[in-house]
This record gives structure tokens, C-alpha cells and sequence, in this order.
């Protein structure tokens, strides 16, 4: 008695031998089923294949090989398609070819083939080809893709196609669209960059998969399945690109402000900052914090004719109080100073716009160091009464809230 | 006797029947040699298996179209495929194509198990997690049973499959965690979302493998039932169940049988189906078909349990497959007294290596 089942070991002889002959007509009996081992199990073709493998050892570009072997062997069942579309054995044949394609390296002869295939009108038709081979073909497409070619095409899948109660195939098409999307291979310059994701496709992708499933909300699938879902699409994309959640809470945040707000608030909780830097002690804005940075308000609104303007941005301070967010009280600091750059000078316009890009990324210890910087050196020593009350009120800020942190 | 002569071991025969210039008859000769392939035990049975009536044969089989130009082995192999995918793996009630699975068709009536089983009796059905898993994952109803998966484990489905690995195991391990009733919960979501393209169950009686289902080991409960196809590393979940809930029971034949070496035909008078076991020392169980749990029953009957199976004897060298085979025979013909039975084992010798 042996460990390994002599079948699949032969098998496994045999899938080395057609690849290094490169013998579609062999590739073809296996997955038709003809010529392959008794294993019991109501196995498809290409599982029983798969089975054997991890016991291929000779061929070290085996998996490469055989998916160019297989885009032939599909482009020649493209070519022999017919007016009354696939025969039972060929749709049988296909589906097994496009299972065992989903489970290849991404290889250019097999992504064009599967390509060929998707253009063809019987796979998006109503009859048995469609029912059979539709999903397979998309869930082949997602790990062959080579080139950014699919983009448009996931895309307009992933967009709201018509308003509805969602049906599970809905969902299941718009989860395997949302993998196509992700499993666009970098572009050569992104790939010299050294940047394999690509942000803008995913925050695009992400926010048309919301209004989809928005649009297709129901009686069985409300906001708590719409937000469930989306849930699950962000595992799927630290699944996809396996980084840690500061990275994807850093990248996605500073995309995330033209997001509706109930997706940014999705996607924020599942990738929260780490809480040293998230959120500050309540304590950090004391009463006597917001007194104080009142008085000098209301001192710089009494110098400034601009009295409404600042008085809105002052109430964008008072928010920040309510939530103890010391991001976004940085983020309304940033506002502020852009309202008085004229009078500041130029060093406040670029301090303020410093301050909204570090404070958008919530670094912000980073960003105090850096206010502190800029208020003490970079600002203009203008005799302006705003200006002094304005890099006065920083400090102080800044300075309670390192002592509290310590 | 089933109307055939007890000492014509070399005339060639399909279910039992002899034929004169079948058009089979070069394919099942050519896989009568003990290849590696193991296909000789599948022949083997298909010849020796008078389960399959005339009118299952003509007019099912032959009618389905899938066996019209079997030429040699190759050919037969993969008509047997195409009818077992197409013409099995179908509901047993009418769908919306209108097809029903060739196990509940009429021209099987002969298999539909007649005798009164008492309807508190209790079947267990054994099932691979990680087969379960690939098919669902290549359903339209996927995405469904992703969203639930990880809203209970915090896992997910795998949306490629190559050899069992490591995810699977993950997973089980999860749910094990999470204790029975979210085994229960995935495993009822999992049947569910199979589709009608699942084919039958097949059970045996709990009380038969008592002994394996107490002792919680995967090994136990594949030799008791003769799961010999099950690959080391796969997890089992298990459904124990009133006969009441499986709906109408039939007697399996090689058709359901597929491409399992592990199968034998139960000999001519016997109203179930037989198990072999992969130990001789075992007892064999009898065993039934039916139409798969679905709904509240595939939630509430299944144990809660995932047993990993670590090691599986390999029983798929031919030397082993056909001395299980022959101690099987010996088992059959120990236990039962079944008038004919002895004719029918003479008609079909077992292959020797």
C-alpha cells in the first residue's frame, strides 16, 4: 500500500506529458471526463485534475504551461461554435475548462481566449449556455486578467442596472465583479512605482457598488445586508491586497470625503486608526480649552468685518468640541487660517493647507509638531492682532493637549 | 434468478442481462484489465448490477441520447459523466425545465423501496464540508453564503479551488469554535444554496453505525459506510434524521453510483442497497437514496459536528480495491440466504490481479 493514490499519480504523469507535448486533443479528453480515473465523489473534471497537482514535480512552469494550453483549447471550442450555440458536451467541456482556468496563474494566451469567449451572444442569452456558463466565465476572468482591458466592463457590472429588490445571483455577479476589479493587474508604471493598489479604481469601484445595492434594497435586503455586504467586500480587498488596517484607515480616509457619508461611516469603522492616534482623550478639549479658544474668536471677530464668515467656521470649532475629534478641529483650524491668509500672509496659506493634508491622513502628532514648527519659524512676524491671537491660540492648544497625552 | 442460467460466467452481460453484440461490449472488455484507473471495478458493477431494469435501461438510459455512439472505454467513460450530470443531478420533483432527476422517474419505479419502513426510524447522511464548500462557491447563490459565512465566522468562501487547503480547514476550525448550532446554521445555508443540480443523498440506518457516529471519528464513519473516495485532509458533516423527512426512498443502482470503485451492487432480492465497508471485519449497512435536506430539516437534522478526516487508508490499489471486493462477496453471501444469490455471484466472478 502506497500513501498517494496511484490514479492521481498517473494522472499526474499523464498532465506533464500533455503539457510538455502541448496536446490540446489530450488536454480535451481530461476535462471532457473521458479518460480520467474512477475517484467516486461526483467530482467535476477539473477538481479531479486539480487533485493531482501538487504531485507534478518535473515541470516547474507547469501551471503556466497548461494555462496557455488551455486558452488553445478554448479559443478551438470558440471556433467551433455553431448557429444553435454550444452542444451539452461542449457547454460540459467549457464549464470545466473555465473551473479549472479560475484556479491558473493569469496567463495572456488563456485571458484572451476567455475574453473571445465573454464576446460571444449565447454566453449573455437566456438559454442553457448562459445559465452554465455565465458565472464560471466571470469567475475565470477575475484571476486570468493580464491587462486593465476589463475595467469598463466590471465596472458597468458592479453599476446599478435597474432599480429592484436584489436577487442572491445579483449579488453574487456584483461580489465577483467587485474581485474582477481588484485583480487588475498594476500598469507597468505602477508597477515600477512599486504601488500595486490603485486607490482611485477601488474608491470608484466601492462607491458604485453602493448605489447599486442601494438601489436594490428590498424587504430581504436592507441597509443593515446593504452595510453586511460592503463589510464584506472591504475583506475581500484586504484579502486581495493583504496590508494592515493603519494602511487601508490612512489611504482610505484621505479618498473617503466625497463618499456618502453612510459608506465613509462603513468604511471608517472597519478600519479605525489605532487608538493612540485616533481619538484623543475626550479631556484633551477642556471647558476652559473651548473658553479660551471662544475669547479668541470673538477678539479676532471684533477686528475682522468678515463677522459671518468666521462665525460659521467658528461654529465648525464648537462641532469638534461636541465630538472631541481633535482631527477635525485641526481640519477647522486649517479653514480658519485659509480665511485670514490675506491678512496673515502667504506662510498661512501654506501652513493651513499643511494642516488639513496631515490632519486628513490623522497623523497627528505629526501634525502638531509641524503647526508648532510653522507658528514659531515659517509665519511672517506681521504686528497683526489677528495673527498673534490666532498662532496664540495654537500654542495653547497645543501645548494642553501634549501635556494631557503625557 | 433474475432469468439467467448460473453457469454462463463468460457471456457478456450489462445488469445482468446477457447481450448478443452489444454495442458496449469492446468498451467494458477493455476495461476489464486492472488499470490503474480503477475503472474495471465501475464496469464491473455496471455489468453485474440487475438493479437497472429494461425500462430503466431503454428507456431512460438508451433514451437520453448520451450512450448513442460509444465506441470504446473512452466513450462509454464519458457518456456514464454526461448522463450522471445531466440526467441524475436534477430535482426529483418537476423544476422549471421540467426535468426530474433519472432516479425518480418512472422508469425507476422499480426501485422506489415499496416495504413500510417505519417512519420513526433514523437515517445518517455524511457529506464532504469541502465538496459542499466548491459547489456553493460556483453557485449563483454565493455571494449569499459568503455575506453569512463571514458574518458568522469572520471567514469566507474561496472563490478558487485547487487542492484542500488550508481555508477549508480554517474555516471548520471557525465553526467548530463558534459551537453546533452555527454548524447547524452553515450547514442548512450550504445545502440550501446547492440548487436543484445536487445529486441524491445517500443514507444508511443511524443505528447500524452507532458505534462510528459515537465515537466522533472520521475514519470510523468512512469505513463504516465505505466512503473510500474521501481525500485526507477533508472535514465531514452529518445529518441524522426521521425517515419521515427524506421523503421517498429508493434503492440506489450503479447509475447514482457514478464513477465509485468503492460501490457494490446488493444481490438480486434485496429491497435496499448494501454499503461495502473498507474493513471486512465490519458489518455492512444497508443503505437508501433520496432527495437531499433542504430548508428547516437540513438546519435542524444535522449533529452540529465537523469530523476531520486526518488519514484514510489508501484502499485504491487494484490488489486492495479487489480483495475488498472478494471479502465483501463473502460478507454478502454469509449474511444473506437470498435465493438466487449464489447464481448471480457465479455470473459475475470477481476480477483477479
Amino acid at each position: 500500500m502506497t500513501s498517494v493514490d496511484p490514479a492521481l499519480s498517473h494522472l499526474a504523469e499523464s498532465l506533464a506529458a500533455i503539457v510538455k507535448t502541448d496536446s490540446v486533443p489530450h488536454l480535451r479528453a481530461h476535462l471532457s471526463g473521458r479518460t480520467l480515473p474512477a475517484m467516486g465523489g461526483d467530482e467535476d473534471p477539473a477538481d479531479i485534475l486539480l487533485r493531482a497537482f501538487p504531485l507534478i514535480q518535473t515541470t516547474p512552469d507547469f501551471m503556466e504551461r497548461l494555462a496557455r494550453l488551455l486558452g488553445d483549447l478554448i479559443s478551438e471550442e470558440v471556433a467551433a461554435l455553431t448557429a444553435e450555440g454550444f452542444s451539452p458536451q461542449q457547454l460540459s467541456l467549457l464549464r470545466s475548462a473555465l473551473y479549472l482556468a479560475s484556479s491558473l496563474p493569469a496567463e495572456t494566451n488563456l485571458f484572451s481566449s476567455l475574453k473571445n469567449l465573454l464576446e460571444i451572444p449565447v454566453i449573455h442569452g437566456r438559454g442553457e449556455d448562459r445559465a452554465k456558463l455565465s458565472l464560471p466565465l466571470w469567475q475565470a476572468l477575475v484571476y486570468q486578467q493580464t491587462d486593465a482591458s476589463l475595467e469598463e466592463t466590471w465596472l458597468s457590472l458592479l453599476a446599478p442596472e435597474q432599480q429592484g429588490p436584489s436577487k442572491p445571483a445579483q449579488r453574487t455577479l456584483l461580489l465577483t465583479a467587485w474581485r474582477g476589479l481588484l485583480w487588475i493587474p498594476p500598469s507597468q508604471e505602477a508597477m515600477q512605482a512599486e504601488e500595486g493598489t490603485n486607490f482611485d479604481r477601488i474608491q470608484n469601484g466601492i462607491q458604485t457598488l453602493y448605489r447599486s445595492l442601494l438601489l436594490q434594497q428590498g424587504d430581504d435586503f436592507g441597509q443593515s445586508e446593504v452595510s453586511s455586504f460592503i463589510e464584506l467586500c472591504l475583506d475581500i480587498l484586504q484579502e486581495t491586497f493583504p496590508r494592515s488596517g493603519e494602511f487601508w484607515a490612512r489611504n482610505l480616509r484621505s479618498h473617503s470625503a466625497d463618499w456618502p457619508s453612510a459608506l465613509a461611516t462603513i468604511v471608517l469603522a472597519r478600519w479605525p486608526l489605532p487608538p493612540q492616534i485616533d481619538r484623543p482623550s475626550p479631556q484633551i478639549f477642556s471647558q476652559e480649552d473651548r473658553r479660551s479658544l471662544d475669547r479668541a474668536l470673538a477678539k479676532l471677530a471684533e477686528v475682522d468685518s468678515r463677522m459671518a464668515e468666521l462665525k460659521a467656521t467658528a461654529d465648525d470649532l464648537v462641532d469638534y468640541y461636541e465630538t472631541h475629534r481633535l482631527d477635525e478641529a485641526l481640519n477647522s483650524i486649517a479653514v480658519l487660517l485659509t480665511h485670514f491668509g490675506p491678512a496673515l500672509g502667504v506662510a498661512a496659506t501654506r501652513l493651513s493647507r499643511d494642516i488639513a493634508a496631515i490632519s486628513r491622513q490623522m497623523e497627528l502628532l505629526r501634525a502638531w509638531q509641524e503647526m508648532e514648527k510653522h507658528t514659531l519659524s515659517d509665519v511672517p512676524q506681521v504686528e497683526d492682532v489677528r495673527r498673534q491671537e490666532m498662532i496664540k491660540m495654537i500654542k495653547t492648544l497645543i501645548r494642553r493637549a501634549r501635556r494631557r497625552r503625557v | 434468478m433474475n432469468g439467467q442460467p448460473p453457469e454462463t460466467p463468460n457471456t457478456f452481460k450489462v445488469f445482468d442481462r446477457e447481450r448478443d453484440h452489444h454495442p458496449w461490449q469492446e468498451a467494458f472488455q477493455e476495461m476489464q484489465r486492472l488499470d490503474v484507473d480503477r475503472r474495471w471495478a465501475v464496469a464491473a458493477n455496471w455489468r453485474m448490477d440487475h438493479r437497472v431494469s429494461e425500462d430503466r435501461e431503454w428507456g431512460d438510459l438508451e433514451a437520453s441520447g448520451h450512450f448513442t455512439s460509444v465506441r470504446n472505454a473512452n466513450d462509454w467513460w464519458e457518456a456514464r459523466k454526461n448522463y450522471f450530470q445531466q440526467e441524475i443531478c436534477q430535482p426529483v420533483t418537476p423544476g422549471p425545465t421540467g426535468k426530474i432527476s433519472a432516479y425518480g422517474r418512472p422508469t425507476n419505479a422499480a426501485n422506489r423501496i415499496a416495504d413500510r419502513i417505519s417512519a420513526f426510524d433514523k437515517l445518517v447522511h455524511v457529506a464532504s464540508f469541502s465538496s459542499l464548500l466548491r459547489r456553493v462557491s460556483r453557485s449563483d447563490r454565493s455571494a449569499e453564503v459568503e455575506a453569512i459565512l463571514h458574518q458568522l465566522t469572520g471567514q469566507r468562501l474561496l472563490s478558487n479551488w485547487g487542492p484542500l487547503n488550508a481555508q477549508v480547514s480554517m474555516l471548520a476550525r471557525a465553526m467548530l469554535a463558534l459551537g453546533p448550532e452555527v454548524i447547524r446554521r452553515i450547514a442548512g445555508l450550504l445545502a440550501d444554496s446547492l440548487g436543484e443540480q445536487e445529486p441524491p443523498w445517500w443514507a444508511s440506518f443511524v443505528e447500524e453505525v452507532q458505534t462510528a457516529l459515537d465515537s466522533k471519528n472520521a475514519l470510523a464513519l468512512c469505513v463504516a459506510l465505505g466512503l473510500g473516495h474521501l481525500p485526507t485532509g477533508d472535514w465531514l458533516l452529518v445529518w441524522r434524521y426521521p425517515i419521515k423527512e427524506a421523503g421517498p426512498l429508493y434503492r440506489p443502482t450503479v447509475l447514482e453510483a457514478n464513477d465509485s470503485p468503492f460501490h457494490f451492487p446488493s444481490p438480486p432480492g434485496c429491497a435496499l442497497g448494501i454499503t461495502m465497508p473498507l474493513d471486512s471485519a465490519q458489518a455492512a449497512c444497508r443503505e437508501v437514496l433520496h432527495r437531499p435536506l433542504r430548508g428547516r430539516a437540513a438546519v435542524e437534522f444535522c449533529t452540529g459536528e465537523l469530523f476531520f478526516l486526518e488519514r484514510l487508508p489508501v484502499l485504491r490499489d487494484n490488489e486492495v480495491l479487489v480483495k475488498l471486493r472478494t471479502q465483501h462477496r463473502a460478507r454478502i453471501q454469509r449474511e444473506l440466504s437470498l435465493t438466487g444469490l449464489n447464481a448471480w455471484m457465479l455470473r459475475h466472478p470477481e476480477i483477479t490481479p
